[in-house]
């Protein structure tokens, strides 16, 4: 007897170390514990024990059966808990459930930037309609009837006195009229120029307009503001030039020079051999503009400027063909 | 406008400062280079030479060995051209030179066992012409040595200038050296050509025999204030000399004949347009100088017949126009290969008159440019006189004695006051009186008076830009510079408040953007023919194409434009938006403003996949009205202002929109919604749904400030209470729950729909709605009692009201 609850240790020891999965615990349960298990048959067979012996068989054969529940127990625990961990496995290499965020549109992002530089130095902003009467976006420019500066902007006209504008500054004209200064206000927003579309140039692009009409205002102000915009927002360290030009509403007038980003001023494609980009224009208000809106010249004096937007933006961010900012292409819209 | 450094050089020294710096120093003058081209080059390395002997080469029959002297030299060079002979002058290229048409450097080389030690070129190799059957063979006078630039008279640098329209008075290479001068500090010469001080003595001037071969007569003094003429006689005309053909070759202008050339090169030269008559096609020989004041036909030396406007000034004879004043002349008075006597005409016409006409004729010629932008009227007769000295030098003419010139009264300078203190005041540096002195002087001004405070000027005829002050303030600091001005460091802010008309726009731009919209941004000029879109749009005059003939009156049309074209290459799930301003006529005329609505309005469209499919989705959602609903329910209550909104649903829609629903705030409409109709998506080639949302943004601009107020938070249970009922398929939930809101106690404080479906069991046009009620008070914890209460109520108010059955 003692031989048997021997093998039978050893046959349920061998049979338990070989069970990977709840199946085959479920056949060493069946072939152990069951009611017409091993174990059941041999606690069967202590009837059968002479009476002296039973002490001792009784003895080993209560070992066993603790030996075998306990086995049994702890695998069963194992095997079952390797089970749940298994169901509740979670593949966090999966994507999340996204949501989409848009974006605002490239020119939008470069004005939203222009506008905090220059609401840093007190500036408002302001703006003004594209359809505009000729005497705002000319005459009270000081741009006189039947003058060649007329033709520096090749107009689309509504009518003889309507025209789309072509530049922002018909707002510097209704911003004057509605108050007195100090005026220091930045204003951007869509003109139209009746130029063939083409990689260079579209028929409208955006501008920003600032003006400045105060006491004592001076050129010397104008470059320190311009400066100090240009190298925020381009690059802290750039070489600028202010060199004289044309526009009829001030006077003096320049554009303003910074050094080429691409080629640090030696000249190469970009800048066409250069070295200097033209981002700016820029002058004193003509008094004949201060006049116009009823503003003493002797008083007061002021200063504009102007920059297109596209042109910027396509400067900073290396875009060379303006037709791409208004395909609205998605897979361009996504970039910014 | 295109400057030739050699002839900047006629009129001032320039031998010492590189092309460089000259561009730089006219760009900072104002004066702005776009482009520089050194015409030589290209031309580095190669020079005259002579072969001196040609023999065939030992070991190949194509080429042969030359001795060829390049003025200092003798050298062997292996040549394969098969026109090389001994006694030609050639173009040699020395080793080091570098070929421009294939940029090879040459070398010494053995060429078959023979020492080669140059090339001789073709004019393709040169890249002068296509031509490569052949060495290039040279004029026999050619001296050996010479560097070809010479030889070919192309060692010259050509400035193109942006002269901007305030500066007619640089619009010749006397102009820029003029500017030049000032800036150099140096003076100016004469030019070498035309110089006629040997005959134009008093007696010349006084003499009278010019009239009895022609007459000016101007009736029109206010168009053409002066016009100054010189007869020449015996010409012959004939090809330029090559002085001449070169400088206007120089500058890209076509060598016609020497009278012609003439008027060119004085109109480059000191930029006064002149026009040369055939005398002897003027009837009468005579000049009349009127307004037609009616319409008519006139053909100009291009051969071309134009309408002339009534008020175009017209130079005529005894009896007919022959040329249009200022813009082009006439083909029944041109100078021809016949002609022997010849008129110039040297005037100052009114600038504006000559826009117009040369606007209305839609004709820029070079005079046409330079009168309109102003000429000076002091310088006619100078200008003719030497046109007529070149004339006598070049077509072997005769100037004959005396001068025509016809003026209402002689020109006044303008006289300028320039105050020292507001030089410093608007430039805010100071610039010393002497400096500005010394700047006008230089610039021509006539000092008139000088006062500690100020100087009083006379501005020179050229300058027709300056008459005010500020002009002379401009003029100072162009030549002073404006890098010599500094920037200052710092600013005065005044303690104003800062306001940005923009702001309530970019809050809708980052709600939008936060929703998943990327914006867009299109032509705002478009086609007139949009279904449902066209109403009272306002045309352009002068639009560029059909597809762009109107301005916008929705932004649809950019919106669908962009779908389209995404949709094109692929990307058919779409959000959109953009933001800017639609235009319409509010009266058939627009005389005003008030005849004009421009607005600025927000469109966002919706278009292919709410839902993608996923690992986490069961299936594919195209958008539908519902999303749009969400957008606008989220952006009323973003901004808080889902109280007083009132929703409008009209399921037929408007012109271009279905499913339509709006927002009305009072009595403004903020928000229209809906689906775009088939035609409008069709008319753009979208197969696909497209759903349109639209904010008025002028009226909800300020309503974007709104502040909410704090309510206190309920310390008291809420309770919560659902019921469902069948109902007609017709009852919207709206309305229900409305009525739910509306015949309730107070402490009914939410409603929501949160159930409905159709099945057959419940029957054909009918369907199954589920309500969450909410109820709470701030004051005390309800009972379930009256809860009970309300409830009950409210479901016997439902079944009678709506005719529903109480599911359940």
């Amino acid at each position: 007897m003692i031989e048997k609850i021997e093998r039978l240790r050893t046959e349920y020891s061998n049979a338990s170390g070989s069970v990977t999965d709840l199946k085959q615990l479920e056949e060493l349960r069946l072939k152990f514990l069951s009611r017409n298990g091993a174990l059941q048959q041999l606690l069967e067979e202590m009837k059968s024990v002479p009476k002296e012996d039973k002490p001792l068989v009784g003895k080993e054969l209560n070992i066993l059966k603790k030996y075998i529940q306990d086995n049994f127990t702890s695998l069963k625990e194992s095997l079952e808990s390797q089970f749940a961990s298994t169901a509740s496995y979670l593949d966090l290499s999966l994507p999340g459930r996204q949501i989409e965020f848009g974006s605002k549109h490239l020119l939008t992002q470069t004005l939203d930037e222009i506008k905090k530089i220059f609401k840093g130095f007190g500036f408002s902003v302001a703006d003004g309609p594209e359809l505009e009467s000729d005497f705002n976006n000319f005459t009270a420019l000081n741009f006189p009837d039947d003058h060649p500066a007329r033709d520096m902007q090749d107009t689309f006209f509504v009518n003889k006195n309507f025209v789309m504008r072509t530049h922002t500054s018909p707002v510097q004209v209704r911003l004057m009229q509605k108050q007195v200064p100090p005026i220091r206000s930045i204003m951007p927003g869509k003109v139209y120029r009746s130029e063939a579309i083409s990689a260079r140039s579209y028929c409208l692009f955006h501008q920003v307009e600032g003006l400045y009409v105060d006491k004592n205002v001076t050129f010397a102000e104008l470059k320190g503001t311009l400066v100090s915009f240009a190298r925020q927002f381009y690059a802290t360290d750039l070489k600028y030039r202010f060199r004289p030009s044309f526009f009829p509403f001030t006077e003096p007038s320049a554009e303003m020079d910074i050094t080429c980003y691409i080629c640090q001023g030696n000249g190469c494609r970009v800048c066409k051999g250069s070295g200097w980009l033209e981002i700016l224009g820029c002058g004193m208000v003509d008094p004949n503009v201060l006049r116009n809106v009823g503003y003493d010249p002797e008083q007061v004096s002021g200063y504009a400027f102007g920059m297109g937007i596209e042109r910027t933006a396509m400067l900073k961010y290396g875009i060379n063909d303006i037709r791409i900012l208004f395909d609205n292409d998605i897979r361009f819209l996504r970039q910014f | 406008m295109k400057i030739s450094l050699k002839w900047l050089q006629d009129y001032i020294d320039l031998s010492d400062i590189s092309p460089a710096k000259l561009e730089n120093l006219l760009t900072m003058a104002g004066l702005e280079v776009e482009t520089m081209e050194d015409l030589s080059g290209k031309l580095q390395g190669f020079v005259v030479a002579h072969v001196q002997e040609h023999t065939k080469h030992p070991n190949a029959d194509k080429l042969s060995v030359c001795k060829i002297f390049d003025g200092t030299e003798v050298r062997q060079v292996v040549c394969g051209a098969p026109n090389v002979a001994a006694g030609q002058k050639v173009v040699l290229a020395l080793p080091g030179t570098i070929i421009p048409s294939n940029g090879m450097t040459i070398g010494k080389a053995k060429l078959r066992g023979v020492e080669s030690t140059g090339m001789l070129c073709s004019e393709r190799e040169l890249e002068l012409s296509e031509d490569h059957s052949g060495i290039m063979v040279l004029d026999e006078n050619a001296v050996p040595g010479t560097p070809i630039a010479d030889y070919m008279n192309r060692n010259d640098v050509i400035f193109e200038i942006g002269i901007t329209p305030n500066r007619p008075d640089a619009l010749s290479h006397y102009g820029v050296a003029r500017d030049l001068s000032a800036l150099l500090n140096r003076e100016l010469k004469l030019s070498p050509y035309g110089r006629f001080e040997q005959w134009f003595t008093k007696d010349f001037i006084e003499a009278s025999e010019v009239h009895n071969h022609a007459s000016v007569e101007v009736l029109d003094f206010a168009k053409c204030p002066r016009y100054s003429a010189l007869v020449v006689k015996g010409i012959t005309i004939k090809e330029s000399p090559a002085w001449l053909r070169n400088r206007l070759e120089s500058i890209g202008s076509r060598s016609i004949n020497n009278i012609v050339d003439i008027t060119n090169f004085i109109l480059h030269d000191i930029g006064q347009p002149l026009h040369a008559f055939d005398l002897d096609k003027l009837d009468g020989a005579k000049i009349i100088v009127k307004t037609m004041g009616t319409e008519g036909k006139f053909t100009t030396l291009d051969s071309k017949e134009r309408t002339m406007h009534k008020d175009a000034l017209m130079i005529c004879d005894a009896g007919r126009p022959v040329a249009v004043a200022g813009v082009m002349g006439g083909e029944n008075s041109e100078v021809s290969s016949e002609t022997k006597n010849v008129l110039i005409e040297s005037a100052y016409f009114n600038p504006g008159s000559i826009r117009k006409t040369a606007k209305s004729l839609t004709l820029s010629t070079d005079a046409s440019y330079r009168f309109e932008r102003g000429t000076d009227p002091g310088n006619t007769l100078f200008a003719a006189l030497r046109a007529a000295s070149l004339m006598a030098e070049a077509g072997e003419g005769i100037v004959v004695p005396g001068v025509i010139d016809v003026k209402e009264h002689d020109i006044e300078l303008i006289q300028v006051t320039v105050r020292f203190a507001r030089v410093n005041s608007i430039l805010g540096y100071e610039v010393s009186s002497a400096q500005v002195l010394d700047i006008v002087t230089k610039l021509g001004f006539i000092v008139q008076a000088k006062t500690e405070n100020d100087v009083t000027v006379l501005v020179p005829s050229f300058r027709p830009d300056i008459d005010r002050e500020i002009d002379v303030i401009e003029e100072i600091a162009r030549i002073f510079g404006y890098d010599n001005i500094p920037a200052i460091s710092s600013i005065q802010v005044p303690m104003i408040p800062i306001t940005d008309a923009t702001e309530g726009l970019d809050k809708l731009r980052t709600f939008f953007t936060g929703s998943g919209f990327y914006e867009i941004i299109s032509n705002s000029l478009v086609n007139k023919h949009i279904p449902g879109l066209e109403n009272s749009a306002i045309q352009l005059m002068n639009p560029q194409s059909s597809d762009m003939s109107a301005l916008r009156t929705s932004l649809v049309t950019g919106l669908l434009t962009a779908v389209q074209r995404n949709i094109s290459v692929g990307e058919r799930n779409l959000k959109l938006f953009e933001t800017g301003h639609v235009f319409r006529m509010l009266s058939d005329m627009i005389t005003d403003f008030s005849d004009i609505r421009e607005e600025e309005v927000l469109g966002a469209v919706f278009t292919g996949h709410a839902v993608e499919k996923e690992w986490y989705t069961k299936e594919i959602r195209n958008f539908d009205i519902y999303d749009v609903k969400a957008s606008i329910i989220n952006l009323l209550d973003k901004f808080h202002l889902s109280k007083e909104a009132v929703f409008v649903y009209t399921p037929e829609g408007n012109s271009y929109l279905d499913q339509q629903i709006s927002v009305q705030f009072g009595t403004e409409v903020l928000i229209t919604a809906g689906r775009l109709k088939r035609e409008v998506i069709k008319a753009f080639d979208i197969e696909q749904e497209v759903f349109y949302l639209e904010v008025g943004v002028e009226k909800i601009k300020e309503l974007l400030f709104r502040k909410p107020t704090f309510t206190e938070l309920v310390k008291f249970p809420k309770m919560y209470r659902d019921f469902a009922f069948v109902f007609d398929k017709m009852v919207n939930a709206g309305d229900v729950e409305l009525f739910i809101r509306q015949n309730s106690s107070q402490i009914l404080r939410d409603v929501r729909v949160f159930d409905i479906f159709e099945s057959e069991q419940l029957g054909a046009a009918k369907k199954s709605m589920a309500f969450s009620l909410e109820f709470f008070d701030e004051a005390r914890t309800l009972t379930d009692d009256e809860v009970e209460t309300v409830f009950s109520t409210l479901i016997n108010k439902i079944k009678d009201n709506f005719q529903a059955v109480l599911r359940g």
